[in-house]
């Protein structure tokens, strides 16, 4: 897929996540032990043999440039083409309306790349795969745009979504946007394959008419006149929109099912390395149904935790269906169920936090308990 | 002209005949430690930290691991404009190309990239050895001496010093007596195989050396006694942190082994001083609803469905449900199978014990032949070996190869 741009939408912070994404887009949110949610998409471009991928930011896209850096970490920092964070171009006075703004903001390094397809990728959702297959559809179908989707049997409870309707041969005929009820089970994932020149007409057609959004000015109002078809993706996808969803996703990748579709397939997941030590556990560490990255000091009980990088839980302490970010303390005699606990958190002896399955409690970054 | 002040020149082609099976297809520096990290990781770790990043790895013995696993120098952040990680394999001039004959004559052959860099002085590091070490406070006290050489030295105890090479110095550290693999120690005082030369002098001793048709083409044997005999400045550096030498199985586990505990003797919890290592992009490893864990050391990509205690599992090692391992190593990627045993044994890459098969068994039932390079008890599992279940392997052994059939009991 070396014909083929990458483009990341990385979103903007955003109170979705409450503290998690305050200071920090969705991309940049820490899952899955040692990830961010970045990784895997980016991985999957990688994985397809995709060499330039360009990432727009919005807004508190430091954590997510610290992150990437020269894109080493997924072989990107290339001499031609690579990795290229493009954060917003201050003093315009344009405001981001839509994702078609922002689209229309890096239009030069579009058109600079000299591909002839264009991949599309949101960064609020989490999946393992390669895009070829998804690719060689495209083509087949002789499509204007291809349009990933899974089937979600469960989606009445996801507030933001694209539903959509096909026919036989797989070709979108009906759409719906944000529907309080939804009316299909079909669900885009935000990843879309279409060719650069019909982005770049697109993209100048609906900003000079004023239209800012993909999904329901490109993929809705021409449904009948543009070819439009989906491609199911069968596999697992985790979906993080609100803080329920972003700890199911979490507690998902502890099932060895599912662990395996996103790690065992031969393709890794890249991330920023960190170099940490591997985990040290003491006498007293009881573990059970966990996912720990390496650099932790683990001395107390932990259960159905998911648990990042550097993270110390003393002797005594009780940590249950949690997630506990990057070098945070656990101190000992805590007890945690349904925490949610950001970057270097400390929780002093002997507190006590428990939220609920649907309704983790959330402690913010650099907080002291 | 350019120049580097100092190149490190890191001695990374020896066999390490002492591990066995472990350096049957790779060199001793490629040989896993830690969990994630390789032997080499620490000298060229403690040379990033040290801001030295112009490193010459000279390869000898089964290179091909250790070429790929260096590549660009990157993880150590050696992939630099100027200078960076060099892998120097022997190599052929004119018609008379020839191996590097010792670690003196490794030096001298290199002499031509050693003099790209037109550096003042050149640190000699050996790739065996586990170790955090700030090479430019001993370049600092180089300086300050205005020596010709300094020899990092490390105390060990009075028995255990006929087995290194012994330094006598006085007070202000000036070297007068060095002794190879002594009979009887003088002092206690053990060189570290660390050494820093200011390179004009190094660079006249090592042809010297070269010519004189009687020398071994060693450091240790030829070319410190001759500088001591026509009285060169040379000091001892004397280092107190955590310093080993993994030459043999024994001392391997032992170093491994040296991680574990809350406040370990080996500590690599610094993050002034990470060791760095190329990463496989493994997740977080996994811990079932059944294992149980106990002071271990365990790395990301496992997945832990039994019980480890006092052990350390290196990067993709897999312990299946109802498998038990204790006070021991398991190297990348190997598997335990169901309800085997792993007592007090290094388990190499890509192993598979099969289901209730026993390593470290005090009741074999295979040929129980006890290999001279396995002692304490340890039990060693070469690379890529599959031990077949129910095979109950005794305590001492080196298995090399497949052992499948065999295991029925009588």
């Amino acid at each position: 897929m070396n014909d083929t741009l990458g483009i990341i939408m990385a979103g903007s912070s955003g109170l979705e996540l409450g503290e998690i994404t305050k200071n920090r887009p969705i991309g940049a949110v820490p899952v899955g032990s040692r990830y961010r949610l970045v990784d895997f998409i980016l991985s999957n471009m990688v994985n397809s043999g995709i060499e330039r991928v360009g990432i727009p930011t919005q807004d508190h896209y430091r954590s997510l440039m610290d992150h990437l850096g020269s894109g080493a970490a997924w072989d990107l920092n290339r001499k031609r083409h690579g990795l290229v964070v493009l954060p917003p171009i201050m003093g315009t006075g344009s405001e981001m309306q839509g994702d078609l703004d922002v689209l229309n903001s890096i239009l030069d390094y579009i058109s600079a790349s000299h591909r002839r397809y264009v991949i599309i990728c949101g960064s609020d959702i989490l999946y393992k795969t390669t895009f070829d297959d998804m690719l060689e559809a495209h083509k087949k179908n002789n499509a204007d745009i291809t349009v990933m989707y899974h089937n979600m049997p469960d989606c009445a409870s996801l507030s933001h979504h694209v539903g959509l309707k096909t026919d036989a041969d797989g070709r979108i005929v009906d759409i719906e946007i944000d529907p309080t009820r939804a009316f299909s089970s079909q669900i885009a994932t935000g990843t879309y394959i279409m060719e650069r020149d019909f982005l770049e007409y697109h993209l100048n057609r609906c900003l000079s008419r004023g239209l800012h959004d993909f999904a329901k000015d490109i993929l809705l109002h021409e449904k009948e006149r543009l070819r439009i078809f989906g491609y199911e993706y069968k596999g697992y996808v985790g979906r993080v929109h609100n803080i329920a969803s972003y700890y199911k996703c979490n507690m998902d990748i502890l099932k060895p099912e599912i662990s395996a579709q996103l790690f065992e397939n031969g393709d890794p997941v890249y991330t920023k390395v960190k170099d940490e030590v591997p985990t040290i556990y003491g006498e007293k560490a009881e573990i059970k149904n966990s996912m720990v990255a390496d650099g932790c000091i683990i001395n107390g009980t932990v259960e159905n935790c998911i648990i990042f990088r550097g993270v110390q839980i003393e002797e005594g302490a009780v940590v249950k269906n949690s997630i506990i970010m990057q070098n945070s303390l656990i101190q000992s005699g805590v007890n945690l169920n349904h925490a949610v606990i950001d970057k270097s958190v400390v929780i002093r002896k002997n507190k006590t936090l428990v939220g609920q399955e649907n309704y983790p409690v959330v402690v913010g970054k650099n907080a002291v308990v | 002209m350019y120049s580097i002040e100092c190149v490190a020149m890191l001695l990374a082609g020896g066999q390490g005949s002492r591990l066995g099976a472990l350096t049957k297809e790779i060199a001793k520096p490629a040989v896993p430690f830690g969990g994630k990290y390789r032997i080499i990781d620490f000298p060229l770790s403690n040379c990033s930290n040290s801001g030295i990043y112009t490193v010459g790895v000279l390869t000898q013995y089964r290179p091909l691991e250790l070429n790929t696993y260096i590549g660009s120098g990157q993880p150590w952040d050696m992939d630099r404009l100027r200078g960076g990680a060099f892998v120097l394999p022997p190599y052929v001039k004119g018609k008379t190309g020839e191996w590097y004959k010792g670690t003196a004559n490794a030096i001298y052959q290199n002499i031509p990239f050693i003099e790209q860099f037109n550096p003042e002085y050149v640190l000699v590091l050996s790739g065996d050895h586990i170790y955090k070490m700030d090479y430019r406070r001993m370049l600092k006290a180089h300086k300050e001496k205005g020596a010709d050489a300094t020899i990092a030295v490390f105390n060990v105890p009075i028995e255990d010093a006929s087995r290194y090479g012994i330094m006598s110095a006085d007070e202000s550290g000036r070297i007068y007596d060095f002794a190879e693999k002594p009979k009887k120690p003088k002092s206690t005082t053990a060189s570290m195989g660390v050494y820093i030369f200011s390179w004009q002098v190094l660079k006249k001793y090592l042809i010297a050396d070269e010519e004189n048709e009687n020398s071994t083409k060693d450091f240790g044997k030829d070319v410190i006694p001759a500088m001591l005999n026509d009285g060169l400045n040379m000091f001892a550096y004397s280092f107190d942190g955590y310093w080993k030498d993994v030459g043999t199985v024994y001392s391997l586990w032992e170093a491994n082994m040296d991680l574990l505990g809350t406040v370990p003797l080996l500590n690599l919890y610094d993050t002034n001083w990470r060791i760095y290592s190329r990463n496989d992009g493994l997740p977080g490893h996994y811990i079932s609803p059944k294992a149980k864990i106990k002071n271990c050391c365990i790395s990301e990509g496992c997945k832990v469905f039994g019980t480890v205690e006092h052990s350390v599992l290196f990067s993709g090692a897999v312990v299946e449900e109802g498998a038990v391992v204790k006070n021991s190593i398991v190297l990348p990627y190997s598997v335990i199978k169901k309800g085997a045993i792993i007592d007090k044994a290094v388990v190499s890459n890509n192993c598979v014990i099969g289901e209730n098969a026993v390593i470290g068994s005090d009741q074999p039932n295979i040929p129980h032949v006890k290999n001279s390079m396995c002692t304490n008890g340890i039990t060693l599992i070469g690379d890529k070996v599959n031990i077949g279940n129910n095979v109950r392997v005794g305590r001492e052994m080196m298995i090399e190869h497949d052992i499948l059939g065999g295991g029925c009991d009588e």
